[in-house]
């Protein structure tokens, strides 16, 4: 549906709520009108939010496409009311233009704003370097590890060295695989008392302090994805004040869950980046509060039921996360943070990150919104998930607020 | 006694410790020096003087003996000389080398230039992970004719040889009208007949 009019809604315009008013969403405009006949909503009330940019998107195709495909990630992304996003595979390294290509020209039916992190090494495997410079030039934003461990220290310094022609950020989920050692949740008492193999804070700290000393070395800027410990954002800060341009993300889940979740033996917990402490959870929130963590990520990485439906130990890692972040994430943070830095770090910042246009609500401008039911609780369904998977660690958990519906590049989509 | 080898500071090394005079006919990437002399000779040949001429040298500038001994030549005969290539090819620290300009952008680097010389590129460093491809850095630093296009009309452009055509310097360049390769072959041959002339004349501080 192309128009609708959402009456009784509260939009987010400079920075606040406005009171309740009629909003006539036209041609993927908020205009001061809509033509004869078009179907009107009640919103009850509800929050017209700036839609969102999820950092971290993964949707498989074409090398993974059994799994997941772009239309999944297109339809997850309009049901949780996401207009961009930053996509990197770790299935499919965008290391060569061929490659770029194929992927835009996938992305471009869909008319969302998604921006594509290059592969700085060919297929993630830290050998050879990719074409960087080709690849800047076809318009990647920046460039990526895929996730995995660059463990070659002299070769993170030559593709660092040779990508900082393009003037492009490299972006990294910061965690040494030799320390990793099998691990798979965070090395604390609930690990040791599971008697799991756990994943120390120092394989983050050691991972990031390396790439610091090698961004201050090269003056190249570095973005850390997904980090989990308050020591990092120690780590950040320091450098940040001696001058390194240095960003960071916190995963959505790593702001709701820790690893007490881990006696649940839930095998959806599972997941790259292991749930920390309640201790470095908080720190994550403050990191927020600060302004130290720049945004909040998405990380969207889908998974088959079947590589879900085993023990914990035995489980493929990963989250889908879109359809559900806003209504987990919304009221604790927008209460703790206020409403503007909540829109500030689901939207806008990730957005800036990816050097995409922010979405913002203005009456004749173009409008991406997303409409949510601050207090009308829902419980996760495998239903809610687009595409054939339903990797959430919010499974059967209920959210504080509920999406209605989202209007994304001019349509209007019922949740 | 005429010395190549690849450690740096090999021929100083003969001088100090033998009463043989020697000839530095490159050490590691460290100097060359009868190839600064002829690329200077060439130039001069060419243009006039070198006094205040400009010089670009495009490629692998850490690895090559021939952009050292030349930027301290051609700086003392009163050229002034820019260096640029590939972020892993050049040296990072260049506060002992001065009195050159530094440019990552090649078109800017060519723009005033009244003479380019391209250095060979080593296959070497695509198997050392410092380059990505040949074709990348053909895209990026070649010498081809679009390059040209913002470059001076009149520019000569130079190679110390042997010439990856298609790589560094595209075969049309370098048999077109621009090109002063041959004639530093030739200026080659005659500088080091004069080297050696002069320095078997048995004047030891020649």
């Amino acid at each position: 549906m192309r128009n609708i009019i959402l009456d009784n809604v509260c939009p987010f315009v400079n920075g606040k709520f406005g009171k309740p008013t009629k909003m006539y969403l036209v041609d993927g405009k908020w205009a001061n009108g809509a033509p004869e006949g078009t179907p009107v909503v009640d919103a009850q009330g509800a929050l017209a939010i700036p839609a969102l940019f999820g950092l971290g998107l993964d949707f498989k195709e074409p090398l993974r496409d059994d799994i997941y495909t772009f239309k999944d990630g297109v339809a997850a992304m309009t049901r949780g009311g996401f207009y961009g996003g930053l996509y990197e595979s770790s299935a499919n390294a965008i290391d060569d233009s061929l490659k770029l290509a194929a992927i835009q020209q996938i992305s471009a039916k869909y008319g969302l704003s998604i921006a594509f992190l290059g592969a700085f090494s060919m297929g993630y495997q830290c050998k050879d370097l990719s074409e960087m410079v080709e690849l800047a030039d076809a318009g990647v934003v920046g460039f990526g590890d895929g996730n995995q461990d660059c463990s070659r220290t002299r070769f993170l310094r030559l593709a660092m060295e040779y990508g900082s022609m393009t003037g492009k950020r490299f972006f990294f989920m910061p965690l040494d695989d030799s320390l990793r050692h099998h691990g798979l949740v965070h090395e604390g008492s609930y690990a040791d008392t599971l008697g799991m193999k756990g994943i120390p804070r120092v394989a983050e700290t050691i991972a990031v302090f390396r790439i610091l000393e090698m961004a201050r070395f090269l003056k190249v800027p570095v973005h850390f994805k997904q980090v989990s410990c308050g020591e990092t954002l120690k780590l950040i800060e320091r450098a940040r004040e001696d001058g390194v341009d240095v960003t960071c993300d916190v995963d959505i889940y790593h702001l709701i869950l820790d690893d007490s979740c881990l006696f649940d033996l839930n095998s959806l917990d599972n997941v790259p980046m292991p749930f920390r402490s309640a201790e470095d959870r908080e720190a994550l929130w403050k990191g927020l509060e600060s302004g130290v963590v720049n945004a909040i990520s998405m990380n969207h990485d889908p998974v088959l039921a079947q590589d879900k439906e085993v023990n914990f130990e035995d489980a493929v890692p990963g989250a889908v996360s879109l359809e559900t972040a806003l209504p987990a994430i919304w009221k604790p943070l927008s209460e703790r943070l206020g409403a503007a830095r909540a829109v500030e770090l689901l939207s806008t910042a990730p957005a800036q990150l990816a050097g995409v246009a922010p979405s913002k609500l203005s009456e004749g401008e173009r409008a991406d919104l997303v409409l949510l039911a601050q207090d009308s609780p829902k419980t996760v369904e495998a239903s809610m998930f687009a595409g054939q998977v339903w990797n959430s660690p919010l499974l059967g958990k209920q959210l504080p607020s509920s999406i209605v519906g989202t209007y994304i590049n001019g349509n209007w989509t019922e949740v | 006694m005429v010395v190549r080898h690849k450690g740096t500071g090999v021929p100083k090394f003969l001088a100090d410790n033998s009463k043989a005079i020697i000839v530095n006919a490159g050490d590691g990437a460290h100097e060359h020096p009868t190839q600064a002399l002829l690329d200077m000779l060439t130039i001069e040949e060419k243009l006039g003087t070198l006094e205040g001429k400009n010089v670009t040298i495009v490629g692998d500038i850490r690895h090559s003996r021939v952009a050292r001994s030349n930027l301290w030549g051609m700086t003392t005969m009163g050229a002034h000389v820019t260096l640029c290539g590939p972020s892993t090819l050049v040296p990072r620290n260049t506060e002992l080398m001065d009195k050159v300009t530094w440019e990552s952008d090649v078109k800017k680097a060519v723009k005033d230039a009244d003479a380019i010389i391209a250095l060979r590129l080593q296959k070497e460093r695509m198997d050392d992970a410092l380059l990505p491809s040949m074709r990348e850095y053909r895209n990026t630093f070649g010498i081809t004719h679009e390059l040209l296009e913002c470059a001076k009309d009149k520019v000569l452009i130079m190679h110390p040889g042997p010439i990856n055509r298609g790589v560094e310097l595209d075969s049309e360049i370098a048999d077109g009208e621009h090109s002063v390769i041959l004639d530093q072959v030739t200026n080659g041959v005659a500088v080091r007949m004069a080297v050696l002339y002069l320095l078997a004349g048995g004047r030891a501080n020649a």
